[in-house]
Order: structure tokens, then sequence, then C-alpha cells
């Protein structure tokens, strides 16, 4: 059994490991469908937002701005001529033979930088007005308007097309003007109404993907959780033995929690931001190629930037937590120890020594503050950088027609876009690395193997009924290597006997218990059950047959009868009014408030040592179990609820086999064997008669500890 | 305003130079902030409207980078000066709220769970910083930009500002009315958290009874369940969540849509410039934060005011017991009394009853008495831990209430019950705060009879005690607290049922150490065993809070009463424990050799 993984609590180690991500994989395939139809949301998403920008390009270039230029292309020589008209053909409408317009942002800037050199590209706007997007009447009132020169304009070699400068066009009458640009207005409104429906749809998107995403997550989490709970309840005895309580409630608690974040915020946020930065590079790049090089200037800057702030700001954190978990620590400390201090006069001291402890927290937080207040700046100011340089730089395009205004108003938007994600890229490496630390500690206790991965279940016995009878037959053991806690014992108890195991403490009397339940498996010698030895028999089936009542009775939150009846549908309230009267427990659960519905709190504080007792008895009693096996308390229980104790166990011992771990001369005295132990040897057995004659320990024994129990009832 | 927030506004005063700088700070970034956009419009002006002085931008694009530098100073200015005073408040704070506490009286301890306190010094501090800090930034920082941003849009285009506005304040009201409600639900799904731990806690802890009783399927079961309700709510909490930052996302897009229809129209009849119309849209992404950070502010605000309630309520307990007016700190000589001594917790029945005894100086008593006799309340009551009645115990022949506490309980050295160490090394633990030198520790640690066993640690004294370090037995961690008892060269020792994890010899030898060392002090012993009781030269007798019997060892015992009920009983267990002892060796002797030759192969 490997414990080693105990010391490296806060131990964070690889950022991916893809042994413990096949594993965890696992667990997330069979939501497989639901994880892919998250991913396809989250694509979607990314899509969309990307979309949004693109439509405002659209607005501005197609309806808002007007931006054609009107080329004269006489300054080139015929074939250069036929040459850049060849290849700009289909962006390229002909006013005359040798002046034509150009759609904006169109041109190649070799040939935009040798038009303009040229003198070939003439100043000024032009506003393509196009006959055919006009209805009736406006339509005749445009052809009018051009007939009579009202509109000045080149008409184009397309019929119905007509170019106006744009000063020429803010001249016309406003009444005109709004005729003309309406269509553009039409534009504007449908793109934004296109817009407004992504906007609405993705919201449902967004939201589904959340949810989706979160229900995967709860239910791996769930799984995983259950899988691990019900594998830490079928360990061996000797495992809880050495793991404190908590730390195992962390790994099904905390540790699982930790894991959700693979599959949530990992899985789909991370491939998400990966999507959305490569889709916005991909847009980029069809938009305007070099534009989008001379961007992408600051990406390794800002990637190697918050890179190493995240890494300090990681650093820093966990400084701080550790503070504020020595913070935490002092309180706790120090006030469950404030009695001894203010006994002691020590309050100044200890006052001092917080305060040190909490100014280093201040200290750790200022660090914090720092780290994460240089890095805004930072970013701040590389995402300015890539305003000016797209101004600049786009603005000199878009002058040289290579690139349009809407573009260059899309390029501001997706920059303002490309923080997030590597933000949260980074961030999510963090995240992964505790998250791979908490799957190595819960899979650690995974591998641990259960208590009965060894039995063949084939060959064990796990049907029928017991008759009883015990027989230990040389039995020696020890909990560790060879400090044996029981040497050479034997004894047998027939069915329906009950046997007695008297001596002092660290005699071995509950041990022998622990071996009977299987808890434990004995070096040498053989138990035997029914004449079979023990390990023939399934664990679960002998534990099932019979009922084991310790000293310290463990009490389950909830009420009484959850308490008897545990988690056994079967045992009726009828049953459970039954045996506690038989065994004398009715009596004080019926002063309790509620009676039956009296709920305990975890751990009974509020019922007496002997109260649990007699509820324990219940509990056994409603089992009717053919073995019984108990160990009795030790505690002072006043003589009122000893008396009910008497007599209840006289119920619960009749008519089975007992072994009992005696503390009470009556008990004793009424068993058929008595066995006194000491140091994990056998020193007598017989019953009270013969022991007393025998005038050995066990006479001693009586005569020093029972005889005044005798005594006293 | 109530009465626990000057707290805060006092802390402000306190720090007002540096939250004057973080003002400024944040008027320098937000102004800054609002620049930018105008710069960015200017330069799309110039290409549509003059092309060919498009070099120009170059000294655009100067300037935002020396304002985003001068950006990045100031933000890191308001942030390090104004995040950081609530991080001194947090600090302060702590600092008073921890030093009260140690002032409240041991009946405050009895009733109030250490847990109850933690969640004060961690959540209801961590909520209050939060208003101090964050809650301050967001309303300056959203109220100064909120201005700035209407402004520049209202200097564009006044009645596009006015469509835009018209979605904006859905977004407060959304975060108004979700903040509250995620809270609760988180709540609940915390609540469920610690279902799941409580119900894994107890499995665990029960292991024993759920393996014997075969529970483990139904255990499983019920921790399903647990589960699914946990899933249950989480998704409830998610409904929630999962719609917040949606909704803000299409709301802000919503005016992206107003922005792209009017102001696009606007830009088409010629009545805005492109310029205005992407200023325009920079500026709305500007103002959504301000947006949220109204309906936030307000719920962090009043978290805030309701932890500070909290944590002002403890503040405000005044101690019960503290030093009476004209008390001084006095040198003690030792002899204590007791004069018709009733006492009684929070007026409830009487747990003293009419107790006079005398301990001349350098005397030994010893006090025994069945389990909830009061004889622990009884010692208490001499270094006031719990406040005895005006005129009832006296120390040489003072009333303890005429002596400063800090004198009175300096000489006064107690070994408690329960013994409480700190994780510290056992050096400290020892010294606990006295500047011993280090084979001083060694003699005391000799005198209390641990000395062997810290010698056979590796790091010896300076070996942490507690989770970190070694686990001490109950024997050992007892004998390290007594060496802590006599460290502090009291003239008063009180020993409460401190020697009952050691052995009956290793106790006769403190005991013995004591009585040569320091035989000028007056010691207390609280004791079941007759064998320490027997070394006393007065021993009381208490059952039910009274003195029943007393008188020395011998005198006792002729009395015949419960002291020699007792006496006998322990007599007997003794002569037992010597019977089976000796009946072991003769078993042992008869142990055959083959047999463990036998074992030895196994193993």
């Amino acid at each position: 059994m490997t414990l080693d993984y105990l010391s490296r609590e806060d131990d964070l180690g690889k950022v991916y490991d893809s042994r413990i991500m096949r594993r965890l994989f696992r667990y997330a395939r069979p939501y497989s469908g639901w994880l892919l139809l998250a991913l396809l949301m989250a694509a979607l998403m990314s899509a969309s937002q990307i979309l949004l920008p693109y439509l405002s390009k659209i607005g501005i270039d197609s309806y808002i701005v007007v931006k054609d230029r009107l080329l004269d292309l006489s300054p080139l020589s015929d074939d250069e001529r036929t040459d850049f008209v060849g290849r700009y053909k289909d962006r390229l409408i002909a006013v005359s033979d040798i002046r034509y317009v150009i759609r904006d942002g169109v041109m190649d800037p070799a040939d935009a930088v040798r038009l303009e050199n040229l003198g070939a590209i003439l100043s000024g706007n032009y506003y393509r007005l196009d006959l055919a997007r006009y209805d009736e009447p406006v339509r005749s009132r445009l052809q009018s308007g051009l007939n009579s020169g009202l509109i000045e304009a080149i008409p184009a070699k397309v019929t119905d097309r007509y170019y106006v400068e744009s000063t020429d066009l803010s001249h016309l009458p406003e009444d005109l003007k709004r005729l003309i640009r309406k269509p553009d207005r039409m534009g504007v409104r449908d793109i934004a109404l296109v817009y407004l429906g992504i906007l609405v749809i993705s919201l449902g998107i967004m939201f589904f993907q959340v949810y989706v995403m979160a229900w995967v997550g709860q239910k791996i989490m769930f799984d995983i959780r259950l899988e691990l709970f019900n594998h830490i309840q079928r360990l061996h005895i000797r495992f809880f033995n050495n793991q404190p309580t908590g730390r195992l409630v962390t790994r099904v608690t905390n540790d699982v929690n930790v894991l959700n974040e693979v599959f949530t915020s990992i899985l789909v946020e991370m491939l998400k931001n990966l999507l959305m930065l490569a889709g916005i590079i991909i847009v980029m790049l069809k938009l305007a190629p070099r534009l989008a090089l001379v961007t992408f200037c600051i990406l390794p800057p800002m990637i190697a930037v918050t890179w190493f702030f995240k890494r300090k700001m990681r650093d820093a954190y966990r400084e701080v937590r550790k503070k504020i978990a020595l913070i935490n620590a002092t309180i706790a400390e120090h006030l469950s120890g404030i009695k001894i201090i203010q006994a002691f006069a020590r309050e100044t001291l200890h006052f001092q020594k917080f305060m040190d402890i909490n100014r280093q927290a201040y200290v750790a937080n200022m660090r914090e503050l720092v780290t994460q207040s240089l890095f805004s700046p930072f970013v701040v100011f590389l995402e300015n950088l890539g305003i000016a340089l797209i101004l600049y730089y786009g603005g000199g395009q878009v002058v040289q027609q290579s690139i349009t205004l809407g573009t260059l108003v899309a390029f501001l938007s997706y920059l303002s876009m490309f923080f997030g994600p590597v933000r949260d890229i980074a961030e999510k490496f963090n995240i992964m690395q505790s998250a791979m630390a908490s799957s190595e500690r819960i899979f650690q206790i995974m591998d641990v193997e259960e208590e009965d991965s060894l039995d063949d279940h084939t060959r064990l016995i796990s049907e029928g009924d017991l008759r009883g009878d015990i027989e230990f037959q040389e039995v020696w053991f020890a909990y560790n290597d060879e400090e044996w806690v029981l040497r050479d014992v034997s004894f047998s108890v027939k069915a329906g006997e009950t046997i007695a195991f008297v001596g002092a403490t660290g005699s071995g009397k509950t041990t022998i218990i622990n071996l009977l339940t299987r808890f434990y498996t004995i070096q040498k010698g053989q138990i035997l059950i029914d004449g079979r030895n023990i390990e023939n028999y399934d664990r679960r089936f002998i534990r099932r047959k019979m009922a084991i009542v310790l000293q310290d009775v463990f009490l389950f939150a909830g009420d009484i009868r959850r308490n008897i009846r545990l988690n056994n549908q079967a045992i009726t309230d009828e049953t459970i009014l039954k045996v506690a009267n038989q065994v004398n427990a009715h009596k004080f659960i019926e002063r309790l408030d509620c009676g039956y519905d009296h709920v305990v709190k975890e751990g009974g504080a509020t019922l007496s040592q002997g109260q649990r007792q007699l509820l324990a008895f219940a509990r056994a009693l409603a089992l009717d179990p053919s073995l019984l096996i108990l160990d009795e308390a030790t505690a002072n229980i006043d003589s009122e609820t000893e008396s009910w104790i008497q007599k209840g166990l006289d119920t619960l011992l009749r008519n089975r086999t007992a072994l009992v771990v005696a503390h009470r001369l009556s008990t004793i005295k009424k068993a058929d064997k008595i066995v006194v132990l000491h140091k994990g040897l056998v020193c007598e057995t017989g019953n009270h008669q013969t022991l007393l004659a025998k005038q050995g320990i066990y006479y001693k024994l009586y005569q020093l500890q029972f005889k005044k129990q005798e005594k006293g009832v | 305003m109530s009465e626990s927030f000057h707290i805060i506004i006092n802390y402000f005063k306190r720090y007002r130079r540096n939250f004057f700088l973080g003002i400024i700070g944040l008027l320098l970034v937000d102004g800054l902030q609002i620049i930018i956009p105008w710069i960015v419009r200017g330069s799309i002006d110039l290409l549509t409207n003059h092309p060919e002085d498009y070099r120009k931008i170059l000294w655009n694009g100067f300037h935002i980078l020396l304002i985003s530098i001068g950006i990045g100073l100031s933000r890191f200015m308001w942030r390090y000066f104004i995040i950081g005073i609530s991080r001194r408040i947090e600090m302060d704070l702590r600092n008073s709220f921890y030093k009260h506490l140690q002032a409240l009286p041991y009946s405050y301890y009895d009733r109030t769970s250490v847990g109850d306190l933690m969640a004060h010094a961690t959540n209801d501090l961590e909520a209050i910083r939060m208003m101090c800090g964050m809650a301050v930034i967001a309303t300056l920082d959203s109220g100064l930009l909120m201005v700035a941003s209407l402004v520049m849009m209202f200097t564009i285009n006044p009645g596009l500002t006015g469509f835009v506005l018209i979605p904006l304040p859905v977004i407060t009201f959304i975060v108004l009315r979700l903040g509250p409600l995620m809270h609760t639900r988180f709540r609940d799904v915390q609540a469920r958290f610690s279902d799941i731990s409580e119900k894994a806690q107890e499995t665990f802890a029960g292991i024993r009874v759920v393996k014997s009783y075969v529970q483990e399927n139904q255990e499983c079961s019920n921790f399903k369940l647990i589960n699914q309700t946990y899933i249950d709510d989480n998704m409830r909490l998610v409904k929630v969540w999962g719609l917040l930052h949606p909704l803000i996302w299409t709301i802000g897009g919503l005016c992206g849509v107003i922005i792209l229809f009017a102001g696009g129209g606007r830009v088409i009849d010629g009545r805005m410039t492109i310029g205005d119309f992407v200023a325009f849209n920079s500026y709305l992404g500007i103002l959504v934060w301000p947006m949220i950070a109204v309906g936030w502010v307000v719920n962090i605000y009043q978290r805030g005011r309701a932890s500070l309630d909290r944590i002002y309520a403890i503040l405000n307990l005044k101690p019960e017991i503290r030093n009476e007016p004209g008390a001084e700190s006095v040198e003690i000589m030792g002899e204590i009394e007791f004069r018709h001594l009733s006492f009684s917790y929070n007026n409830h029945k009487p747990v003293l009853r009419d107790v006079s005894l005398k301990i001349p100086k350098g005397q030994w008593l010893a006090v025994m008495g069945p389990t909830g006799s009061s004889k622990t309340t009884l010692v208490n009551l001499i270094s006031r831990l719990y406040d005895p009645p005006p005129g009832t115990v006296f120390i040489d022949g003072r009333d303890i209430r005429s002596i400063t506490l800090e004198s009175l309980r300096e000489q006064i050295a107690h070994v408690p019950q329960q013994t409480f160490l700190f994780s510290d090394s056992i050096s400290n633990n020892i010294r606990f705060g006295k500047d011993l030198p280090e084979d001083q520790v060694e003699t005391l640690a000799h005198m209390a009879r641990i000395y062997e066993d810290v010698d056979h640690f590796p790091d010896r004294f300076e070996t942490l005690v507690g989770e970190r370090g070694v686990t001490l037995s109950g024997g050992q961690k007892q004998r390290v607290a007594i060496a802590r008892a006599l460290a502090a060269d009291a003239p008063i020792l009180i020993f409460d049922d401190a020697l009952s994890a050691v052995d009956t010899e290793t106790e006769e030898a403190i005991v013995e150490n004591i009585r040569r060392t320091a035989s000028d002090r007056t010691v207390i012993l609280i004791s079941h065993r007759v064998s320490t009781a027997r070394e006393a030269d007065w021993i009381v007798f208490i059952e039910e809070g009274s003195i029943i019997e007393q008188g020395t060892h011998s005198q006792l015992v002729a009395m015949k009463g419960r002291y020699r009920e007792i006496f006998e009983h322990q007599r007997l267990v003794e002569e037992l424990e010597q019977v089976t002892e000796l009946s072991m060796l003769q078993l042992q002797d008869a142990e055959s050799p083959e047999n463990s030759g036998d074992l030895n192969d196994l193993s």
C-alpha cells in the first residue's frame, strides 16, 4: 500500500500528463455526445463573435462610406492597360475607354503605388448611382435629374449606372440626397437586423452551451465522486488507521471539484479560446494580409508578457494563499489555546506573533497587487500600440486603395478581441496544473486495492445460514511485523453459547473481534466457523450474519430510527419499537424530544454513554444475527442505566452465539465459557465456578475488581 | 450612517494621503482613457477627408502611445494606493479583532465555537475588504467613466446618445436583480457541498460500523442522493450565472445595433462623420463596464455592511473580566484563602457552595473528588479565569480583584487538565514567551521528566510539536506542560489533574523534583490518585461543590469516609497488576522455543 503521497499535499506537478488525461477521459466518454455538442456550440459562439465586426465592415463599405475612385489609365502603355484591366476585370467599371471606376480597397498595393505615382488615380471619391436600385417614381425623378444636369454624374458603360462625385453629392438638395441614399439606409438597416438576429441566437447558444457544459461537468464529477466514495468504503480497515479522515474527505470533495475544471473550463474554454484566436487570425489575414501581419507584431510580446506575468502572479498568489492559511491556522490555534494564553497572561506575546504573521500576509498581498498592477499597463500599452499600428499602417493602405475603411475599423475591433483569449489560456494553464495534481491524488487512492480484491468470489461461501460454532486453533496474529498481539490462541464456542473474554487493556480481546469480522487476516493457525476456515467465507456474508456492538458506539447523523435500522428498510417501525423495548432502550428514547424522531447530531454528543450502548443493542437485535460480538463499555454509567443495560443484554444474548469482551461481572458469570487473556496469551479457560475453584488469575481478578461490583449492584 | 460604519470612515481618514493619491490616479486614467477614441476619430476623419495628409496619423499614433504610458502609470498608481488601503484596513481590522478576542473571558469561549470566530475572521473581513477596496474603486471609476464618456458621446451626437442610453440601464438592472439571486443560490450550493463533506466524514469515521453491518451499498446510495441534490442546486445556480454574462453581452451588442443602424444612417445623411461613428462605438464599449459595476457595487456594499455589523458586534462586547479600578500589580508570596466562596456560571445553580479554606504559603494542597465536583472551577477562580464574587478569594490576605490581571496570572502557573501545546518547537513551548537560556530549558525538562523523551527526537528541543512535527503521547504532552508551568517560576503552582497520563513512578519522581527545587512554592494538586494526594500537606475531598472531608492522608484514612474507600480500591488494583505480571512471567517461561522459531520463518 503506497501512502507516500500524503506528504505531497501542496505539490504542483506537470501541466499535462497524458496517462492521467487518458484516465480522466474515460469518465467523459458516456457524455461525449453532449461534450461534442457543447464544443460545437462553443465554435458557433466564436464564429458569431467574429462575424459581428465583419458585419459592421460590410455596412461601412457597402453602404455608409462613399468611396469608389476614378482611374485615368492613359499614362499606361496599351499592354500594361490590357494587363491591368484583365487582372481587375470584375472590379473595374469602364466609364470610357481609358477611364475606369475601381471598387474601393481592391487594388494590390504595388499597383496602387504605381498608379498613384503615375497620377492615374484621380482625386475625389465617387458614389455609385445604380438606377436599378430605385423603384418608380424615384427612378424617373433621378433619371430626369441626371438628364437635366441637376445631378452631375459620369455615366458608366453599363446601363443605368452613374458615378457622382462625393462633394457634388453633398451639394444636392437635401431631399434628393436622401432619396439617392435611401437604399443605403435600407442596407444598413438590413445589416443591423442580421446583427440583431445573430445576437439573439447567440444569447440562446451561449446560455445553452454554459448549461450543457455545466451539466456534463457535474455529471462527470458525480460519477467520479461516487466511484471514489464507494471505493474508499471498500478499502482495508488498515488503510483507515493510517489515514486522517479529513484527508479522505478532501479527496472526495475538493479534489473532485477541481477535476470538474478539467472538462468545463479547460477542455471547452481552452478550445473555444483557441478557435477564437484562430478565427480572428484567419479573418484578418483574409481581409488584409499585410495589415494583419503588421498587427500580429504585437502578438509575440503580448504572449510573452502575459506568460511572464501569469507565472509571476501565480507565484505571488500562492504565497498569499500560504500566508492566509498561516493566519487562519494561527487564529485557530491561538483561539483553541486561548485559555492557556490567558492563564499565563501571554496575550501581548501572542498578539505580537499574530501581528507579525498578519504583516507578512499584507506584504504578500501587496506583492501580488504590484505584480497584477504592473501587468495591466503592459497590456494597455500593447493594445494601444496595436491601435496606433493599425491607424498608421492601415491608414496608408486605405489611402492607397488596398483596403477599405471598413476593414480598418474591423481590425480595430478584432484587436480588442485578441487579449481576452490569450489571458484566459494563460490562466487555464494554472488551473490545469492543480487539476493534474488533484487527479493524481484521486487516482492514487483509486489504485489502492479493495479489501476483497484478492478473494476468489466463485469459491467463497456467500449464501445460506450460519449455525454459529466458532473455533480458534493456535492463532497467531500481529498488526505489524512481529509484534504479536495474539500468541497461540485457541478456544471454541458452540452454537448458542456465550463466551466471555477477560483481561487488562492490551491483552488482545478486541483483536479477536477484529479477526472474526475478517477485518484482518491471521498469520498462523486457523479460525473455523461451523467447522470451515473463515477464509472460505465471503467477508460481507460473515458480517451480514453477525452483529457487532463496539465500546465506542458510533452514531450517524439522523433520527433514532435511522440509527437502529441503519439503512435496512426491511426493518419496520414496529420492529424498531419491539427491539427497543426488548433491550430496554424504549424508556429513554421516549423521554427524548420527539422520541424516535429525535435527531442525533454527528457523534451523538447529546446522548450519554449508557444510552448509546442501549441504542447499539437495539441496532444489533434488529438484525437478529446468528452471531453476536460485543465489546462492553467500560465507562462509568449511572446505576439506573446500568440496570437497564443489564436487562437489555440478557435479551440480546439469548439464543445466539455470543463473543463478549466483558467488563461486567454479571455478564461474565452468565457466560458459558470464560477466557482469561493477558498480553495475547490465553491464561485460563473455564466457567465462573471452575475458574474460581482454580484460584488462579481469574480468582484474583474476581477478588479485586468484580467483587466490588457484586456488592454495588 | 450607523455606528459600525464609523470604523471604516476612521480608517479612510487615517490613510487619506494614499487615498488622495489613488483618486488622482483614477482621475488621470479615466481622463486619458477617454481621449484615445477621440484620437482614433480624428485619424479616421483625416483618412476620409484629407487622405493626402495621412502621414499626420503617425503623430496621432505617437500621442496614443504617450497617453497609454500615462494610463499605465496612473492605473498602477490608483490600484496600488486604493487597493493597498483596503489591504491595510483588512490587516488593521484583523489585528484589532484578534486583540479583542484575546481579552474576552473563558466564559465567552465556553459558549462560542472556534469555527464561528474563524468564519468571522476570514469571510467577514474579506467582505469588508471588498467593500473598502473594489467597491470604492468601482464606484468612483464607473461614475467618472460614465460621466466622461457620456459627455463625449453628447459632444459627438446628442440624439444618438439618447438612443443608446435606452438599453444600457437594463444591464444595471439585470446585475442588481441576478446578483443577489446568484448569491443565494451559490450559498445553497455551498451548503450542499458541506452536506457531501459531512456525509463522507461520517462514513469514513464510522467505517467500522459501516463495514461490520455491511452498509456499503446503502451508504453509497445515500451519498448518491446527496450528490444528486448538489447537482440540482448547481444547475439552479448555472441557470442564473449562465444567463448573466450572455445577457450583458447581448445588451451591449444591442447598443451596437442601434449605433450601426441609427449612427450609420446619420453618417449616410452626412450628419455625422465615419470617425464619429467609430468613436461612438468605442465610448459605448467604455460605458458598458460602469453599468455592470453599479449593480455589482450595490451587492458588494450590502454584503460588506452585513459583515461589518457582525464584526462590530463582537468588537463591541465588553471583556467581562478586566482590571478593577485601583488594581495594582503586587509581588505574590503564596498564601491563598477562600472565604465562604459560592460560585455559579451564568446564574445557574451554584457549582461551589460556601467553600472556606486557607492554604499557607509554601504548603501543598491536594484536591480530590469525583468528576464534575467543581475542582477545576475552584482553581480557575484563583487566577480569575472566571470571576469569583468580591471578597471571597484572597492571596496574601488581599482580595484578588485588587490585583491586576497580568500580575496575578503571571504569578500563578497552571498545568491544565487538557494539555494544550502550540505547534512550535518543544523548547518554545516550555519557554512560552519567557527568555530562558538553553540549559535552563533542559533543567526544566529534567525536572518534568521529559528530558529523555526529547533527547531521543532527532531535533531534540527544536522538534516541532503537532501536525508538522512529532505527535507526542498524552503523557509526554503533560510533562511538557509541566515544564512550561515550572518555567514560569511562579510562587503558586496548580496541577489540574495534570499527571493522569503519567505512570505512578514518573509521577512520584516529578513530585519529588518539585518538592526539592521549589520548596517555598504553594502547590495545589487536583488528582484522582491517592498516591499523588498523600504527598500533600493537606487534602480536601470535594463533592458537588462542597468540601466534605479534609485533613492529612492519615487523618482521612482513619476517617473511613469517601477518601478511605478510594484509597482501598486503588490499592487492590495495584495488587492485581503485580499478580498478573507475575503469572505472565511464568507463562512466558513456558512458551516453547521451537514455536517462535517457526514464526520467524513466516516473516
